[in-house]
Formats: C-alpha cells, sequence, structure tokens
C-alpha cells in the first residue's frame, strides 16, 4: 500500500505543481492569446494581465499568416517528413530491435552495444559529415535528404528492446511451434501485444522531427520542401515585422503536436511506463 | 501419431557443466511418458530440446525414427501445451484455437469445422469469442490444450500445464487431460515435479535427477521396485523412511540393527533379496514405506519404539513424525550412506483420523515383507 501523505504535504506538493503548470503554460496561452489580438497590442500587453485576455478576438492574424506565405505547403511538407520518419521509423527500428531482444545471430550482442552508445551522439556532431554525404548524393532540397538519415533510431531501438525483451518468451514460442515463421510471429504475435511501445515511439519521434530546425535549414534552399519549423524562422525576417502573424503561425504549427498527443495519450502513458523512460 | 526416441542426448552451456547428460530416452507410439524430477534437474529442458526451443550439444533425437535435430520447430509437427499457457492475449478463443490451423494454411471452412469440432470437445462453445484474461484458470488450460489439440499434431509435449491451477481444479483437470489423451490415443510427453500428477497420469514415468535419468517403469514399478533411493525417496507422498542399519549375523540368523533396536529378518526377507547372506557384517540403507508402518500395543520382533514428534490428521488418514534411535538419511544427496538427516524423524501413515500427543511413546511395526534393501550408496540390491 502506498503511505498516506500528511495535508501539509499534499497542499505544498499542489502548490509546487501549480507553479509549475502555470509556468509550462503562460508561453503557451499567450502564444494562443497574443495570435488573436490586433499586431500593435501584442507586444504593449505581453507581460501584463491584459495579455492574457483575449478581448476582440479575431482570425485576421491567421488569415494573414495564409496570405504572406505558403503556410499550407509548409504544412504539408512538415507532415509528410515526419509522418514518414515516423511510419518508416516504427518498422525499421521495432523490426531491428526484436533482432537484438530475440534472435540469436553472431556479433549480436556487439552490435547493440554500439547502437547504445549511439544514443549520446547529437546529431550536432555528425551534422557536417551527414551533410557531406547528402551532398554527394546529391541530395540536397529534397524530402529524402530530410528523411533517410533520421528512420533508424538508435534511442527508439532502445525502447523497443525494453519492450520487447519483457514480452512473455512463450508467446513466440508457442506461435513458432503452431507453424509461424519469425516476420509471422513479428507481426501476428509481437506487434499486438506491443501497441503501447508503438505509441510511445510514434510521439516521440514525431515530437523530435516535427521540431527539428537545424538539418532542414542546412539541406533546403528553397521553400518547396521546407518545414514548418525552417518556415517560421523565415517568417520572422519576412517584412513587416508582425509579432501577431507570428504568433498565430506557432499555434498553428503546435496544433497537430497536441493533436498527436492527445489521440494516442492513453498508450502513450501505458507504453513509457513498460519501457522504463523515467524522467 | 509417432514415438519419440532419445539418443544420447546431452546439453550443456558455454563454460557450465551439463544440464542434461547422455540420455537415452523412448516415449512409445500412443504413450503417456511423465518426466518428473525435482525443480532444476533439467525435465524442462528435455521437452524444449524435443520441441526444438533448444538445441542439443549431443546426440540424436528422432521422431518415428527420423533424426529432426536440425529441424525448425514449426517443422516436427509436435503440440506443446506451455506452463503459463501462453495463450495469445490480443486473439479470442477462437482465433487462438484457429492459428495454428491458419498457419497450416488450411480453408477457412476446414479451419471453421475443427474449431468448432474441438471446441466441443472441451466444452469451449460458449468461450470462443472470449480473451484469454476473461477466462479463468481452469478454462485458459483447456484452450491451451484445444490448440495443441487442434491440428492433428504427432504428439503434445506438456509442461507443467497444471501448476498454476488450484488443488482441487488440478484433480479435475488432470483426469480430463488422462481422458482426452486415451481417447486420442496420441503420444504425449509430460513434465512435472509433482509425483503425484505423474503417479496418476503416466502409463510410464521417467524421474531425473541433476540432468540424469534415474528410473524409467510404470507407476507401479517405481513405487514398488526404485531402483536406488533417490527414486526411493521420490516417489510416494510421504517419500520413503530411510534408514542405516548393520546387517549381522546372530545365531545364524541375519538381523538388522538400527540403534538399539534389532530384529530378525524372516524368510520372505532372504527370499526378496538372496543376495543379503553375503553382505553380514555390512552398512546398508533399509527402505520403508511409512503406509507399510502400523501402530501396534507393544513391540515385538520388527517393531520400533519411538515417541511422537507431530501428527497430522487428514480425515481418512493421519501422518506421524516420531523421533527414533535410529539413523535417518537424507535420499536427494550423492552420498545416502553417509548424510545423516540433522533431525532424524521418521514417517509412518496410519488409517483413520487419530489425535497424538507430542512425546508420546508408541511402536511401529515393520512389515517386513515389504522393506527395500540399498547399498551404502543407495543402489537398490538384486531383487527377486
Amino acid at each position: 500500500m502506498r503511505p498516506q501523505r500528511s495535508r501539509p504535504g499534499m497542499i505544498l506538493s499542489y502548490a509546487l505543481l501549480s507553479v509549475l503548470a502555470l509556468l509550462f503554460l503562460t508561453p503557451v496561452v499567450m502564444m494562443l492569446t497574443g495570435s488573436l489580438k490586433p499586431d500593435e497590442r501584442v507586444l504593449t500587453e505581453a507581460g501584463t494581465l491584459a495579455g492574457f485576455i483575449p478581448d476582440q478576438a479575431s482570425l485576421q492574424n491567421y488569415t494573414d499568416v495564409f496570405t504572406r506565405t505558403d503556410f499550407l505547403g509548409f504544412l504539408i511538407n512538415s507532415l509528410f517528413i515526419t509522418s514518414t520518419i515516423v511510419i518508416c521509423g516504427l518498422l525499421v527500428n521495432a523490426l531491428a530491435a526484436y533482432a537484438f531482444a530475440r534472435l540469436h545471430w553472431r556479433g549480436r550482442d556487439l552490435l547493440f552495444n554500439l547502437v547504445l552508445a549511439l544514443m549520446i551522439l547529437p546529431l550536432e556532431a555528425i551534422a557536417i559529415p551527414l551533410f557531406y554525404g547528402v551532398s554527394l548524393l546529391g541530395l540536397r532540397d529534397t524530402y529524402l535528404a530530410q528523411i533517410l538519415p533520421f528512420i533508424a533510431n538508435a534511442f527508439s531501438i532502445y525502447l523497443f528492446y525494453s519492450f520487447f525483451i519483457g514480452l512473455p518468451r512463450e508467446l513466440e514460442e508457442a506461435a513458432r511451434l503452431d507453424g509461424a515463421s519469425t516476420l509471422r510471429i513479428f507481426f501476428s504475435i509481437i506487434l499486438p501485444n506491443s501497441k503501447p511501445v508503438f505509441a510511445s515511439v510514434a510521439i516521440l519521434s514525431f515530437l523530435m522531427w516535427w521540431g527539428a530546425y537545424l538539418w532542414p535549414l542546412m539541406v533546403t534552399i528553397g521553400p518547396e520542401v521546407r518545414p514548418l519549423p525552417v518556415a517560421i524562422a523565415a517568417f520572422y525576417t519576412l517584412p513587416p515585422l508582425q509579432w501577431g502573424d507570428i504568433l498565430a503561425f506557432g499555434v498553428m504549427m503546435v496544433a497537430p503536436v497536441l493533436l498527436v498527443f492527445l489521440l494516442f495519450q492513453r498508450w502513450f502513458v501505458r507504453g513509457v511506463a513498460a519501457s522504463g523512460i523515467k524522467g | 501419431m509417432a514415438s519419440i526416441r532419445l539418443d544420447k542426448v546431452s546439453k550443456q552451456y558455454d563454460g557450465h557443466d551439463a544440464v542434461i547428460e547422455e540420455m537415452d530416452l523412448q516415449i512409445r507410439d500412443g504413450e503417456l511418458l511423465v518426466l518428473v524430477g525435482p525443480s532444476g534437474c533439467g525435465k524442462s529442458t528435455l521437452l524444449r530440446m524435443v520441441a526444438g526451443l533448444e538445441e542439443i550439444s549431443a546426440g540424436e533425437i528422432l521422431i518415428d525414427d527420423q533424426v529432426v535435430n536440425q529441424l525448425p520447430p514449426q517443422k516436427r509437427n509436435l503440440a506443446m501445451v506451455f506452463q503459463n499457457y501462453a495463450l495469445y492475449p490480443h486473439m479470442t478463443v477462437r482465433e487462438n484455437l484457429a492459428f495454428p490451423l491458419k498457419m497450416q494454411r488450411l480453408s477457412r471452412d476446414e479451419v471453421n469445422r475443427r474449431v468448432a469440432q474441438t471446441a466441443e470437445l472441451l466444452s469451449l462453445g460458449n468461450l470462443l469469442d472470449r480473451r484469454p484474461k476473461q477466462l479463468s484458470g481452469g478454462q485458459r488450460q483447456r484452450v491451451a490444450m484445444g490448440r495443441a489439440m487442434v491440428r492433428d499434431a504427432d504428439a503434445f509435449l506438456m509442461d507443467e500445464p497444471l501448476s498454476n491451477l488450484d488443488a482441487k481444479l488440478r484433480v479435475e483437470i488432470r483426469s480430463e487431460i488422462a481422458a482426452l489423451q486415451r481417447r486420442l490415443g496420441i503420444t504425449t510427453l509430460y513434465v512435472t515435479h509433482d509425483q503425484v500428477e505423474a503417479m496418476t497420469l503416466g502409463h510410464r514415468v521417467a524421474v531425473m535427477r541433476a540432468g540424469k535419468l534415474q528410473q524409467v517403469a510404470t507407476p507401479s514399478r517405481l513405487y514398488e521396485h526404485p531402483v536406488n533411493v533417490f527414486v526411493a525417496g521420490f516417489i510416494g507422498n510421504p517419500g520413503m523412511n530411510v534408514l542405516r542399519v548393520m546387517l549381522e549375523t546372530v545365531d545364524k540368523a541375519l538381523v538388522f540393527r538400527l540403534g538399539e533396536h534389532c530384529f530378525t529378518l524372516p524368510q520372505s526377507v532372504m527370499e526378496n533379496y538372496p543376495d543379503l547372506p553375503n553382505r553380514s557384517g555390512q552398512m546398508l540403507l533399509l527402505g520403508i514405506r511409512p503406509a507399510t508402518l502400523t501402530l501396534v500395543e507393544s513391540g515385538g520382533n520388527g517393531s520400533l519404539e519411538a515417541t511422537m514428534s507431530s501428527a497430522e490428521p487428514l480425515g481418512h488418514e493421519t501422518i506421524l513424525h516420531v523421533n527414533a534411535d535410529i539413523d535417518v538419511v537424507a535420499t536427494d544427496t550423492e552420498d545416502p550412506g553417509n548424510t545423516l538427516l540433522k533431525r532424524p524423524t521418521l514417517t509412518a501413515i496410519i488409517p483413520g483420523h487419530r489425535h497424538f500427543k507430542p512425546g508420546e511413546t508408541v511402536h511401529l511395526q515393520i512389515d517386513c515383507d515389504k522393506l527395500h534393501c540399498f547399498d551404502l550408496q543407495g543402489t537398490a540390491l538384486a531383487h527377486h
């Protein structure tokens, strides 16, 4: 049984959590209310209570975004790039993790340790050689350059591995005796019983690549294949500087992320618990 | 149906002692052979090797005289029931039963027909649309049996299939398994650590200890003629009492000396063990089944005086644990003749519901016709 907290302890923890929630929510609420206000009031009311009150709300800033930029194009680019990375990543990383967790082959442990070691390598450290490689292949300013290098991901493999290793081995053995091949076992037995970890990996990858900035900035030249994070940065520099428009752009950029999280929240929490990710 | 033969099969993990050592075993066509032994003796490993889930280090496994060492599990046509049932949690009972048939690429009509047939046989008809988590332990067990039965496998492998059930259900399902096996006549290798299961289910029982086969025989043969003290101690509940005794010749008669007790061997014992006279002057191990000890009023030849340690009334019988001035040895060691129990209690079973006071003096009569004689290494003496 969990020990019951004392009343003062409860009040203190709720107070601390409320302050934290306030700190996290303030910028988001300000972005939302600011996006609904006339441009001249955005900065003057920032930091005051009025900044949080969307009186005289209008969608003018949102229509401005669509008229001043090709927002829809950038949104489609971002959706396409991120979804492709996520969907292909789920398949590739889950299969790799399954091979590490369950199949016996020479060099498995060594390779798995190398994959784990890759987790500590930030993109910034390999960005230049990667850029060189992409340029050599003639892939600059393409979707492929933004997708291909990031499908296989060490952290995703680790998350899948942690989950698969905890699944009862007998399920696979029973399926093998029932006549199923390894791939059949993966798709018919492992996959349907691993929804939580698939949801976790999908959300984490989506968040990671939806907000990716450095790499798309390096490999894109024109606006045709540019994703939202690079587009919003360019929007900053597009005269005249309209803060209301920028905030509206931000709101529309964040909305899909929130939607994905809300859709998969239940599985995400279970998956995070099952794969042992701790904050 | 098929026969399964193990020919000098060994299993050794890298850098460790062998877990299975040169095992020879034959499971006859249509036979239910129970592999029994204490936890960690290698019986499940052996089963998994037959299934193809573990590689074998040496020897051959033959199914219907065909060597299957290199065949993957799915090609051996064996069905297995796992200890935790291993039902696919995301599938309904119907889908669980149909899975092996779908793997055989049977037509949908044939799959449905066989699933219905199996469900009827195991009374699963009203559970077909439930998922495993909506079933009780006994129902899950039946579904696991059904999944094994549905696909016309050559043999069944069962890995402690009853160990997750409560005692009452275990007895019920045990008789169901026995009846099903009789009806289907399918070759079955059944692994358990429970000697009661082994004795009640097996046509023959193979007793294992530390990776080695001790004895393969019918349940009654195992009980009546154990080849060593390990089998004697393992089979039977409670196990056989094994005492260290001195065989002496007194006035041309052979006597066993147990501490202060001494009793003359009747002619029947000499007939059972013709080699005994040649062992006069040697220490031996004497096996006495608890059920062959009877409570008597006063001592005579073949009776032991003992003090009551504890009694366990079970209703139809009472198990007595008594202390006597005798050397009781451990049956599960490599050197039983020299491994005395620290608390040397003797166990007896007497009929009826009886109560005793701790410390009370009782006399137990040994049935000399039912004695078992072993040498000091624990091997049974030649029996007539």
